[in-house]
């Protein structure tokens, strides 16, 4: 054998390259099909399917009912509820633990009044959300198979713990003057607790189930579920979305108990029953405020949050077809502002220590009109081909740049602060200080004022429009502190100058004009509103989605609807809700009163 | 005393304002800082 050949270098390198590629093979070779096999026996192993892909024809048609519409109506009407007799809890555990600690019994009554009102709204809230479960299942079962096979564990205990949230609610309710006095009213205190915990915990729940459906987790790109029940429910958006609801519960408790206490003080007999209404209907206004201060900054966070987790749904939300449905909203959190603002004003005339405040108010009502007009100032502006050539461009010269966010962050830290300044000078107007700092006081106050918004004005002008998007959005964080600080040094500067301060006359409660009630009611229905607009947008960012990138919704309604369409339903929606809730205030009404038919019973 | 009453509101006022712009300054800073930022736009 003649092996010469081998000393050739080319011949050396075929024949190492050969010896490699060989090696290389059986390396690989059995290990590939390991990691098939083992794949395989993953693929075998998991008991989850992908999401479903659905055609048009796989959803069920009922009685010609629009199913989109249904689900849409019957979910607002729910969720409203919902919010309602979840947030009457947190105020009434409040009140009670306000009316314990002062021994005032006004709070005890007022506190039993409220949960009086939410008894029956509770079980307005079961029948829509039975109905909600059952248009589900009707309309998009598979839908609802494909997430009650990833939420099965939570569905199962929400189910369970409306047992829990029934028989603490009937209890702490119908219990309320049985546990009275002493270590029973400790108990009856822990059982409002308690309500609250089991419905703080339903709402968690719920809002898992929707969170999951915009920012889906525990499932990979084809929809199978890993098994993690935990990581499907703590999603992305889940906490945004929780804050949220959780501090908009409470201010939207706030509006319909005020508007319940605005109709019972227009309905009132006598003197004693309107001073008693009245002075409900100034404590709802107050909860409601309290909780629309925060409230923006809680919805510009799940805004963020939202844009962070997919830009298609932030562009969507706020750049894209929802953008005028937020000038919408800016006129209805305007109106929330003023109305709130001018049922303080109105109740300035409780004292007669108010004159001194009178001439404040319109600088106060200039400020808050003056930021509600650049709040709803559009950026992009919808036109005619011939109105875009005579504007020169789809923005308007002067006032476009007040359409876009800095100057409406700024707008409402300025709404935001004089709302509370309102708060403050009604909270002066019975009150004569007494103590020898009062001008140092003050001057501190509005030193504080002036630098706060000075501070707010620098951070939306300059970083607004001289810096690039990320100083833009960065600087509404030192804004909202800004606002926060003021109104927090502002408050504890008051506590310790109106210590011991003389009251100028007893408050009188029930002097009151008539048209002050109406500004509750519209509270109540500007709240109402906005719920079911906001709900529509969350919901619509999801477009061709049923569960984001990972189950596409292929019903005959899948398409995004024009914005009047939109706004009709939502409007037609919030009517049917008041209707409901007139019910409610109604059946208050005639459970109290008593008819003595003379002749009808036996003697 | 009319300098004095109004000393007693424009002291304080100022002393204030001085001490509020420059703790509203530090705070402006310090969040833009947490936020990887500086309060002077820089690219």
């Amino acid at each position: 054998m003649n092996l010469r050949h081998l000393r050739n270098p080319r011949t050396q390198f075929k024949a190492w390259a050969l010896m490699i590629l060989a090696l290389g093979l059986w390396a690989m070779g059995p290990g590939d099909a390991l990691a098939a096999e083992q794949a395989a026996d993953v693929v075998k192993s998991t008991p989850y399917g992908p999401a479903p892909d659905l055609k048009a024809s796989d959803y069920p048609s009922i009685a010609s009912v629009n199913s989109r519409l249904t689900v849409w109506i019957v979910a607002q009407l729910h969720l409203w509820f919902a919010a309602f007799v979840l947030a009457v809890p947190i105020f009434v555990f409040i009140i009670e633990a306000i009316g314990m600690r002062t021994r005032d019994k006004r709070y005890d009554d007022m506190a039993y009044e409220f949960i009086r009102v939410s008894i029956t709204a509770y079980s307005l809230t079961a029948i829509m959300g039975g109905l909600l479960v059952f248009c589900l299942v009707l309309f998009y079962p598979d839908l609802f198979n494909y997430l009650a096979v990833i939420f099965k564990e939570s569905m199962f205990y929400y189910a369970l713990l409306f047992f829990a949230e029934s028989a603490v609610l009937y209890i702490y309710y119908y219990g309320w003057h049985w546990l009275q006095g002493g270590f029973r009213k400790w108990v009856h205190l822990t059982l409002g607790l308690v309500l609250n915990a089991v419905g703080t915990t339903l709402m968690l729940l719920a809002n898992a189930w929707l969170t999951f459906m915009m920012s889906p987790a525990g499932v990979d790109a084809a929809g199978v579920f890993r098994g993690d029940a935990w990581a499907a429910i703590h999603n992305f958006l889940w906490n945004p979305i929780n804050i949220h609801r959780f501090i908009a519960n409470i201010a939207y408790g706030g509006s319909i108990v005020g508007a319940f206490a605005a109709f019972k003080f227009l309905t009132a007999n006598g003197e004693k029953e309107k001073a008693h209404y009245d002075w409900m209907g100034y404590n709802a206004n107050f909860i409601a405020i309290s909780a629309l201060l925060p409230l923006p900054f809680a919805g510009y966070y799940l805004a963020a949050e939202i844009y962070a987790y997919s830009q298609q749904m932030g562009i969507t939300l706020m750049g894209g077809i929802f953008a005028w449905l937020f000038i919408i909203q800016a006129v209805l959190i305007g109106t929330l502002f003023l109305s709130a603002n001018y049922y303080l004003w109105c109740g300035m005339g409780r004292s007669d220590g108010a004159q001194r405040y009178y001439k404040y108010i319109k600088y106060i009502a200039i400020v808050l009109i003056g930021s509600f007009l650049v709040w709803f100032t559009p950026h992009t502006l919808v036109l005619t081909n011939e109105e875009l050539k005579a504007l020169g461009g789809p923005h308007h010269e002067y006032l476009g740049p007040l359409g876009i966010m800095p100057a409406k962050n700024t707008a409402v830290n300025l709404m935001i602060l004089f709302t509370a300044l309102s708060f403050m000078l009604y909270r002066r107007a019975n009150k004569i200080a007494t103590v020898s700092w009062v001008k140092a006081g003050n001057a501190t106050q509005v030193a504080l004022f002036t630098t706060g918004i000075l501070n707010i004005f620098f951070l939306g002008i300059y970083h607004g429009y001289f810096t690039n998007t990320v100083y833009k959005v960065a600087a509404s964080i030192p804004q909202v502190m800004t606002t926060l600080i003021v109104i927090v040094a502002s408050v504890v500067i008051d506590s310790f100058m109106y210590r011991r301060a003389q009251e100028v006359g007893p408050l009188r409660w029930g002097r009151m004009p008539e048209r002050s009630q109406y500004a509750l009611f519209l509270l109540a229905v500007s709240f109402t509103w906005l719920m079911g607009l906001m709900g529509y947008i969350r919901s619509g960012i999801r477009q061709h989605w049923h569960v984001l990138d990972v189950m596409r919704d292929n019903s005959p309604d899948a398409f995004t609807p024009t914005l009047g369409y939109a706004a009709n339903v939502v409007s037609v929606a919030a009517i049917l809700f008041m209707a409901m809730v007139i019910f409610v205030f109604w059946l208050s009404q005639v459970s109290g009163s008593k008819t003595l038919p003379a002749g009808y019973w036996k003697e | 005393m009319k300098w004095f009453e109004r000393n007693s509101y424009l002291v304080p006022f100022f002393a204030v304002f001085l001490v509020s712009s420059l703790v509203f300054l530090l705070m402006d800073m310090a969040v833009m800082d947490m936020q990887g930022l500086s309060l002077i736009f820089q690219l």
